[in-house]
């Protein structure tokens, strides 16, 4: 087993901070000096395409469009890693000159307090909605299990779970905050409006407005999340996501509606990625004390108290 | 920057894996770097898994990787290929420019 080294390497690079390029040359012994022929790319990435419609949406004995499927968070079908550098066509989720989507507009006085980048390192659940438009750079997919009256919302990562009753039941007069909230969903012609209060403030909203997590923002207990879902033909998912703040926003934030994809490969696998792994006295040890602040200062305000929300 | 050297170790792990080289400077000293890929589930969706690392072991690899500010030996990793002359994205590419075919191990023999 190889000495754990962990957290800095991914993220110094990702910020691109370095960009030092130098060699090693020529130091290797074993390399041979040989050339090979255009070599295979593993994934097939130079032959990742825009999927075509696939025909109609499935529907169930009621009815309804069935939502089922695990949809990944662009128009080919797979997971793409971000960094591979595919056309904008197939890496978006939306076209901001045919859709464009306006970013959340905070109240002055909100910022301070609200806008708080993720720390990196931290590990928290993804909440609603983030647990989904986190994927916009996080690239994982999404599991619709539609059964009956209820709609099962997996994430692989973060490793969420959300249960949706589609029975017109109301939310329960005064719901306990829980990560995800209290979700409770109608059919509005062959839309699931998704409508979700009760959010621990402790989440924050990743990927809604300005993607990544150093737009990240807090909200109030006051947020009130509607999400709709559509399935436009079999191979394509449209989510929408609008999000009410009076107490943090300007206005509501509505989203493009974003595209997801049908996973194409029938061993497609759903994978436990739980981001823990790293928590370990060697591993602290080795991060720089930049970050060991902002992962000690996660959740407080600047001066060090926890954050007081309205 | 390149690296060229002898695989040596895998930490197959979230939230991200790991990839152990060996690399003799031109003096003979050998140096152990330590790469850090993305997370096992993209790496196993996009065509490397566990396996690919495990059945090339200590051979011949290369790789284009991001040094950490902190030294150390540490680096992201961008691409590697292993001795089965595979190109394989296994990092987030921060070097936007470096497309597959400007490697100088693009073409490169491995075995």
């Amino acid at each position: 087993m190889t000495e754990n080294y962990r957290l800095s390497a991914l993220r110094l690079c990702s910020t691109g901070a370095v960009l030092v390029l130098f060699s090693l040359l020529p130091a290797m012994a074993q390399t041979s000096s040989g050339q090979t022929a255009r070599p295979k790319i593993a994934g097939n990435f130079d032959q990742v395409h825009v999927l075509e419609p696939g025909g109609p949406a499935p529907h169930t004995e009621d009815g309804h469009v069935d939502l089922t499927g695990r949809y990944y968070p662009n128009h080919a079908g797979r997971m793409l890693e971000g960094g591979y550098r595919l056309p904008r066509a197939i890496m978006q989720q939306y076209d901001p000159a045919v859709t464009p989507q306006e970013n959340p507009v905070f109240k002055p006085e909100a910022i301070k307090t609200f806008k708080e980048a993720t720390p990196y390192g931290s590990c928290p659940p993804g909440g609603t909605p983030t647990s989904i438009t986190t994927q916009a750079t996080e690239h994982g997919p999404m599991e619709l299990v539609q059964k009956g009256n209820v709609l099962w919302v997996l994430s692989e990562f973060p490793q969420t779970i959300r249960r949706i009753p589609m029975d017109g039941s109301a939310h329960p007069a005064d719901p306990d905050p829980t990560f995800n909230g209290d979700s409770r969903a109608h059919w509005e012609g062959d839309t699931l409006v998704v409508d979700t209060i009760a959010i621990d403030t402790r989440m924050r909203n990743i990927s809604v407005g300005l993607p990544g997590d150093a737009n990240a923002w807090l909200h109030s207990d006051q947020e009130h999340v509607i999400e709709r879902f559509s399935r436009p033909s079999k191979n394509y998912l449209t989510y929408q996501v609008h999000v009410d703040d009076p107490v943090v926003l300007v206005k509501p934030f509505t989203s493009a509606p974003l595209t997801w994809t049908l996973a194409q490969d029938p061993k497609d696998v759903w994978t436990e990625y739980i981001c823990t792994e790293n928590e370990d006295p060697a591993t602290y040890k080795n991060i720089d004390q930049k970050s060991k602040d902002e992962y000690e200062n996660s959740g407080k305000s600047q001066k060090g108290a926890p954050i007081a929300l309205p | 920057m390149d690296l060229r050297g002898t695989l040596t170790g895998i930490d197959w792990e979230n939230p991200h894996a790991y990839v152990q080289v060996d690399v003799k400077d031109a003096a003979g000293k050998t140096a152990t770097w330590h790469l850090e890929m993305i997370t096992p589930n993209a790496l196993k969706r996009n065509g490397t898994t566990r396996e690919d690392f495990l059945t090339n072991m200590n051979k011949p690899m290369a790789a284009r990787a991001c040094p950490a500010k902190a030294g150390d030996n540490r680096a992201a990793a961008e691409y590697i290929k292993l001795s089965d002359n595979v190109l394989r994205i296994v990092g987030q590419l921060p070097e936007r420019n470096i497309t597959p075919e400007k490697l100088s191990f693009y073409n490169e023999d491995m075995k």
